[in-house]
């Protein structure tokens, strides 16, 4: 062995340092996170800055408990069909709420509120996944705002339809106000959004669209929520997050 | 969108990368900054970039944008614990150089090192430790290749570390 042989040897095992186990998981949230951040900074015309961290499924969630999956059409009035679970630390805020579309697979597909631990984001994101047999919850996407509050009214976390692992997520997001109705012109066509009041505060409305009407790479335009008079809510215009 | 589509496939495999880089990258920020809680910092924010650009870096070289990346972040963040170490003034070497302690070995070559400029040190990490040719670590680094021979050939002087020529390595090649 050469000296420089020795120089190696020490850099490849330098004493009095021991490599340690690094958070994957909190590397894959910053890096998603950073990642949102990039395309914000490139692409952003949102009023909103939305940040979106892809989980892909990878994370599955315990839902406590039988829920019956309704399916049907919620009312801005409503709150959602499901009664509530208590996931793990960060997992379920409030109730998951049944969208009434199944995935691809036959899952049913449900929202949930979860809180953010990020001390510059807000308080909660919005969560699409699907319940998987036996109660589980897998996360697809979560949609958040990247700054600001999430309490004021109008749109927050509208997140534009995509694939995930070849299926469908629905356009979603959530309105801050009593909206009775929520639209988007997805390809010229109005569509209307279905809704559901977040069982921890009712000035929250999660709304979605269901994939089948407002496809990923469709364009997007005049998302506008309408009072119950008709008129439009402040807050019409915004863009969706993409990816 | 191809991030998105390939979410779940693309994070497996950058876990799995993660996994089996994670050793290296600490063990170069540990060179690179003399501080084991800088090493952990540098290395986990090298990752988050990592993962942040997978989409584009999974299909090409992840390894090698790691190592740029973590090395780029200690130069541009952590300049100036580097500058502290930086000095002439080398520790005494071991006088008896005995086989058996190599410990003490490698802890004089590790705070020899330690006493290199931040681009001498740097330009030794990545072509010694990550064993990358001058070339790949001008390119890496931004630097031109008479730069980094010159960086190398001094820094190894400082650290009286005689290379073997090539003649000497195939002599002692053909006697093994």
């Amino acid at each position: 062995m050469n000296d420089l042989d020795d120089l190696k040897d020490a850099m490849h095992s330098p004493p009095d340092f021991e490599p340690r186990e690094l958070d994957l998981g909190a590397v894959m949230i910053q890096g998603g996170r950073l990642r949102r951040r990039r395309r914000l900074a490139v692409g952003a015309t949102s009023a909103a800055a939305v940040l979106v961290l892809l989980v892909g499924g990878g994370q599955l969630v315990r839902a406590g408990g039988n829920r019956p999956d309704g399916g049907e059409r919620a009312a801005a009035s409503a709150t959602a069909t499901a009664p509530g679970s208590a996931g793990p630390a960060g997992g379920v805020q409030g109730d998951v709420i049944s969208t009434g579309l199944t995935a691809p697979g036959g899952e049913p597909m449900v929202l949930w509120f979860q809180p953010l631990s990020g001390t510059k984001l807000p308080a909660i994101g919005l969560v699409a996944g699907r319940r998987a047999a036996g109660g589980a919850l897998a996360a697809d996407v979560i949609s958040n705002d990247a700054e600001g509050e999430d309490r004021t009214p109008g749109f927050h976390a509208a997140q534009a339809p995509m694939m995930v692992d070849d299926r469908p997520t629905p356009a979603f997001g959530y309105f801050v106000g009593d909206p009775v109705k929520i639209t988007v012109e997805a390809n010229g066509r109005r569509v209307t959004a279905r809704l559901a009041r977040w069982s921890d505060d009712p000035s929250v409305v999660a709304f979605w669209f269901d994939p089948a009407e407002v496809k990923p790479d469709a364009t997007l335009k005049k998302l506008t929520a309408y009072g119950k008079n008709g008129e439009p809510l402040p807050g019409a215009g915004v863009s969706f997050a993409v990816g | 969108m191809a991030v998105v589509r390939s979410g779940r496939r693309g994070d497996d495999e950058f876990v799995e990368f993660a996994r089996a880089s994670s050793a290296r990258l600490q063990r170069a920020a540990y060179l690179l900054t003399g501080d084991r809680h800088q090493a952990e910092e540098a290395a986990q924010a090298a990752l988050v970039r990592v993962y942040a650009s997978w989409g584009r870096v999974r299909r090409k070289d992840p390894y090698a944008y790691a190592r740029t990346v973590l090395a780029n972040l200690i130069t541009d963040q952590w300049r100036r614990p580097m500058r502290e170490y930086a000095t002439e003034q080398l520790p005494e070497q071991p006088v008896a150089r005995d086989v058996a302690d190599d410990v003490t070995r490698r802890r004089w070559l590790i705070g020899a090192l330690k006493a290199l400029s931040p681009r001498e040190r740097t330009v030794i990490v990545m072509r010694h430790l990550f064993d990358i040719t001058e070339v790949d670590v001008a390119r890496e680094l931004n630097l031109s290749l008479g730069t980094v021979k010159s960086l190398n050939s001094r820094a190894l002087a400082k650290l009286r570390i005689s290379v073997p020529s090539p003649r000497q390595g195939m002599e002692s090649g053909a006697t093994r």
